[in-house]
């Protein structure tokens, strides 16, 4: 079972929910949490411990062969995302803005663009009892997500993997989408977190996946997502309560100390283990 | 670029209260504040400002493949270079759009010519008044679309054309989320970033990975603490990772119910009967002017 905790709106409770929901699971069996918000993954703060590096990610960019070049322009103008110029004599490659297409390493007739390797980032990963959580996370100042996300997608447990999807609904956040058995979406019950609720299930129903929504700090009932909420499959709600927050706030799971949230991992387990 | 000084609201971590945090200072600043909106992929700001649309201009931020169908023979030249899984092999190959990158290598080793590269639209800029008397510039991706910086450039080189033909001395962005192309492409040329913080080990964790972010930029830049009183071991630590960045704290809000529910009203929190948060509002307002003013 792939399952995805996705949210429209960055800070809704995405990674509250799965932290807390994949330690509830691991109670009773093998769970892996993979962080795929590899911008900020932040899982693994909750659970303490040693990383394992499982995999340094690269991208292959061209690298210019001066000694090669003879300087015959076929090259010049093919780059599409401006990741390489041709002036006369010289060729700059702009690594951070190449997409890996190796048109132009493999149309140079002289082989003076050899695609090579660039680390972005790595897949890590710690255990704790039955629960191994595994993250991407992409360097600081890089620029494509894609890749790492999907090399962070390999390493799902077949068995029961939690996925921390990227927030949004852009590239990264589809990849992870596509690549799900079930998906949770989680959304706060304000104008905001019904906009961006919207987004996402629209996203979701392009891939052919019908969401459960989880509102989380719900008060009082908010007419529009109420109403929005009546067209999906009956959604789940967790109150309000700053014990959550305070627990989230200090690196803590909630669920054992905050008995309405295990009360709604309780009825998640029940509808996401019996389909 | 204008001569508008462009305050530019980031945080790494989603729900910290960017947002909020940006809608106030825009109807604070009043008329002479433009808005920007780069959170594309989750636009939010318009939100709270009843915006009127006055211009909308589609957004073609990438290309896609298509195949001529008359000049196919299937023969697979295409799906052979593609590194995107992007070609459907067939007797008339097909691409798939979702999958195509818009590299166009295929066009280029295609032996009959049956490949043209087409613009893609992937999103919207708009141009809109917005209800507290000024305009707003935002935009809107496409759902799944290419979350390039491009479009989040495009959206602030508006919003400064905008600001030159009005007269406007000041823009009031709200920038993107994470530490990706969109973040980089919204602070690149700004006057002053506002990183948004909570007292949480998620958003320490965040604020350091964006901080190294803003710093590499070398942007007068300043930390706001929100929810500070959630967690005040925590907030102590992000006063003190602050001082170690040069970062000084602009403001700090409590931990409260009257962001959600002045969102709920569509009200900026200006707009709230809290004194003790428009007072802060007020004097983050009247810091952030003197930082653009000693530059």
């Amino acid at each position: 079972m792939q399952i995805t905790i996705a949210s429209g709106k960055g800070g809704a409770g995405k990674t509250m929910l799965a932290t807390n929901l994949a330690h509830f699971l691991s109670q009773s069996g093998q769970v892996t949490l993979l962080d795929c918000d590899v911008e900020e993954p932040n899982c693994a703060l909750f659970f303490p411990g040693v990383y394992t590096s499982l995999e340094t990610v690269s991208v292959y960019y061209p690298k210019w062969d001066s000694d090669r070049c003879t300087d015959c322009g076929v090259c010049s103008g093919m780059c599409r995302f401006n990741a390489l110029i041709a002036l006369a004599g010289e060729v700059i490659v702009f690594d951070k803005m190449c997409h890996g297409c190796y048109a132009c390493s493999e149309l140079c007739p002289q082989g003076a663009l050899p695609m090579v390797p660039r680390g972005i980032g790595v897949v890590q990963s710690r255990k704790t009892g039955n629960l191994v959580v595994t993250e991407g996370r992409i360097n600081v100042g890089e620029e494509q997500a894609v890749p790492m996300v999907k090399a962070a997608l390999r390493h799902r447990d077949p068995s029961c993997t939690i996925i921390d999807g990227p927030p949004g609904t852009a590239c990264s956040a589809q990849e992870v989408l596509a690549h799900s058995e079930r998906i949770i979406l989680v959304t706060e019950p304000t104008p905001y977190g019904l906009h961006d609720l919207a987004l996402i299930t629209e996203l979701c129903l392009k891939l052919g996946k019908e969401p459960l929504v989880v509102v989380n700090r719900s008060r009082e009932p908010f007419g529009p997502m109420t109403a929005f909420l009546k067209e999906t499959e009956t959604p789940l709600f967790i109150p309000e309560n700053k014990d959550i927050a305070h627990y989230y706030s200090s690196g803590e799971v909630a669920w054992p100390h905050v008995p309405v949230l295990r009360d709604v991992l309780e009825q998640l387990r029940e509808r996401i283990c019996h389909e | 670029m204008s001569n508008a000084a462009e305050i530019v609201v980031i945080s790494g971590k989603g729900g910290t209260g960017k947002t909020s945090i940006a809608s106030a200072l825009l109807y604070e600043f009043g008329d002479v504040a433009l808005g920007a909106d780069c959170d594309v992929d989750g636009s939010n700001f318009p939100i709270l400002f009843d915006p009127q649309p006055l211009e909308s201009i589609p957004f073609y931020g990438s290309q896609v493949a298509v195949i001529n169908e008359e000049n196919c023979r299937g023969c697979d030249a295409c799906a052979k270079v593609c590194r995107f899984e992007a070609v459907e092999k067939g007797a008339r190959a097909k691409i798939l759009r979702d999958a195509c990158e818009g590299c166009g290598y295929c066009v280029q080793i295609c032996p009959f010519g049956a490949i043209t590269m087409e613009d893609r639209l992937t999103g919207t800029i708009k141009v809109s008044s917005i209800r507290t008397g000024t305009l707003m510039v935002h935009g809107d991706l496409e759902v799944g679309g290419d979350n390039s910086g491009r479009l989040v450039a495009e959206i602030r080189e508006k919003a400064h054309v905008k600001a030159r033909e009005l007269g406007k001395s000041l823009i009031i962005t709200d920038g993107s989320p994470g530490i990706g192309c969109p973040v980089v492409s919204s602070i690149s040329g700004a006057n002053y970033v506002l990183l948004v913080t909570e007292p949480s080990l998620s958003g320490i964790h965040d604020l350091e990975r964006v901080a190294a972010l803003v710093t590499g930029f070398s942007i007068p830049s300043g930390i706001v603490i929100n929810k500070a009183d959630l967690n005040l071991r925590n907030r102590d630590t992000i006063v003190l990772l602050g001082k170690k960045m040069g970062l000084p704290i602009m403001a700090e809000f409590p931990f409260t119910h009257v962001f959600s529910e002045s969102l709920k009203q569509l009200k900026t929190l200006m707009e709230t009967n809290d004194t003790n948060l428009i007072n802060r509002i007020t004097h983050l307002t009247k810091r952030l002017k003197s930082s653009l003013e000693v530059k």
